[in-house]
């Protein structure tokens, strides 16, 4: 569905370049979790893929054809922060990306109360951010992201400003949302155990400078539970990733004492 | 375990009421201005003022309080009728202009850089214009009408207008603009659905400051030449000697003020609902 095919990136202000060959496929209602080291250019491939930032060299397809070809909306790109609208209630910062496609008012909030309907928060509708928790609000802009109708969500890491017991519950609801509806999801994160748990397959960018991107399936069904991490198999694959990320000042010893 | 969730207590509560926290309430009292501090020393000054002027005794240099209360109310139909319209008048003109063009400079400046760059330094160096030395200018220019007086009140208050809404739109977090940008929104969109709405308690503070300056301008303007408006009952008055009568516009320049300000501010408590902290 989504392919990059030696995709190397640099910033210009940047003296190094951020990441070479990047090549990695993702299928049709996949959900993959990247993970890599903080700055190391995992959200540069969500602005790759969003147009944000232009490609440099390489090439990404989205379908087959190149991304240049394609709309950029086919994506919708839901960011660390909630960025929601302060200014605006629940429902009408989820209308938002409808809003800006012109589509009318009522339908865009019939569309607005079903979706808030499916995140649980359709009680909410008409109160500001500012009253909502940090998981509501990460919930609301989850809505806004689904609201946009794209084929494939680019979440950067949604949860990573959360504490830690939201951040766990959400994450459950996250994959629920998921199976209700499976969607092409890519899953930006640095943290290895909400990758293992979440996706059906980790992307580790390697090296840093990033030099390449491997893939690893997670040997696990949905739904899983937490104690699945402790699985054998599951902490032996954690461990692999921790080396593959270059926490390589610790010894081996270390690391796996720090897993169990 | 994947049942459909639909608690919304279940994960992320109701963020409580910010500000209702015991230390907060304490903070809160220490640092709200204390208004009835604020009286008992407001009236220990009139007093002091009051005695000062009894023991001088010359009202046609201090006038008692009490005194400039009585001239008030002997003069109200002239300043009511005559003087305090035709400042207002001014006011609303010079202000209304103001705010048409600081808005259209902001805007602009906010969106074409060229315009920023060519417009910014001089907007902010206009503001190192001694606006009363330059006034008589005005007067010279443009004569006795109301056409001089607007222009004072529009140097005086144009500056605040336009570096706050520029301020105000510029402030715009570059992630929202990219987020808006990946949902396909045009350059026009995130004016009005983003810019604006950031912009929009900068331009009301800026209205709040800008009342008090074009009260002020239209005062000074008509204290150099004209044939009505508070500023020049002042002057009048200076000639006759009468002390109380001078006082009176200046009180009723402040009252205005202040019921103008406080009109915007409840406007502002109003519409702004989103930045309150409760």
């Amino acid at each position: 569905m989504l392919e990059f095919r030696d995709v190397s990136f640099k910033y210009k202000e940047d003296d190094e370049i951020l990441f070479k060959n990047l090549s990695f496929f993702i299928e049709q209602n996949e959900f993959v979790a990247i993970v890599g080291a903080s700055g190391c250019g995992k959200s540069t491939i969500f602005r790759l893929i969003n147009g944000l930032e232009g490609l440099q060299s390489g090439e990404i397809f989205w379908r087959g054809r190149k991304l240049a070809e394609v709309d950029h909306l086919f994506n919708a790109f839901m960011p660390q922060n909630d960025l929601l609208l302060p200014w605006r209630t629940t429902l009408k910062n989820v209308e938002m990306p409808l809003e800006l496609e012109s589509i009318s008012k009522a339908e865009r909030r019939r569309r607005a109360l079903e979706l808030l309907e499916t995140v649980g928060l359709a009680e909410w509708a008409n109160v500001l951010p500012r009253e909502l928790s940090g998981g509501m609000r990460q919930r609301v802009s989850f809505a806004r992201t689904l609201m946009t109708g794209a084929d494939m969500l680019l979440l950067d890491e949604p949860f990573s400003a959360l504490d830690y017991l939201t951040r766990l519950q959400l994450q459950d609801w996250l994959v629920e949302q998921y199976l209700i509806q499976p969607r092409t999801i890519i899953f930006v994160t640095h943290d290895v155990d909400e990758a293992l748990y979440l996706a059906k397959r980790v992307l580790i960018m390697e090296g840093r400078p990033v030099q390449g991107i491997s893939s690893v399936d997670v040997p696990l069904t949905y739904p899983r539970i937490r104690a699945d991490l402790l699985k054998p198999e599951l902490v032996n694959l954690k461990k692999q990733l921790l080396n593959k990320l270059g926490s390589s000042t610790r010894s081996e010893s270390e690391v796996v004492n720090h897993i169990v | 375990m994947y049942k459909k969730m639909n608690d919304s207590e279940g994960f992320g509560f109701r963020k409580r009421p910010a500000g209702n926290s015991r230390l907060m309430k304490e903070y809160r009292r220490e640092a709200k201005p204390n208004s009835g501090l604020a009286v008992v020393v407001g009236l220990v000054i009139i007093l002091a003022w009051q005695g000062i002027a009894m023991v001088l005794a010359k009202p046609y240099i201090l006038p008692t309080p009490i005194q400039v209360i009585i001239r008030m109310w002997e003069l109200r139909k002239q300043l009511l009728t005559v003087h305090l319209p035709a400042t207002l008048g001014i006011t609303s003109i010079g202000l209304g202009i103001s705010i048409i063009l600081g808005l259209f400079l902001a805007i602009m400046m906010a969106e074409f850089p060229t315009w920023e760059r060519a417009l910014y330094p001089l907007v902010v160096s206009s503001q190192t214009i001694p606006t009363t030395a330059i006034a008589p200018l005005f007067v010279l220019w443009f004569g006795y009408g109301i056409w001089s007086k607007v222009l004072v009140t529009i140097l005086m208050t144009f500056f605040p207008i336009a570096i706050n809404v520029h301020n105000g739109l510029k402030g715009v977090k570059r992630e929202h603009i990219e987020l808006f940008l990946t949902y396909g929104a045009t350059r026009w969109q995130i004016f009005w659905k983003l810019r604006v709405w950031i912009a929009l308690p900068h331009f009301l503070a800026a209205i709040k400051m800008a009342i008090p300056l074009s009260l002020i301008g239209a005062a000074i303007a008509e204290w150099l030449g004209g044939q009505a408006g508070l500023g020049y009952f002042s002057k009048r008055m200076i000639t006759q000697l009468d002390g109380a009568a001078v006082f009176a516009p200046i009180v009723l320049l402040s009252v205005v003020a202040i019921i103008c300000v406080s009109v915007i501010g409840g406007i502002e408590r109003r519409v702004i609902t989103w930045t309150q902290d409760r």
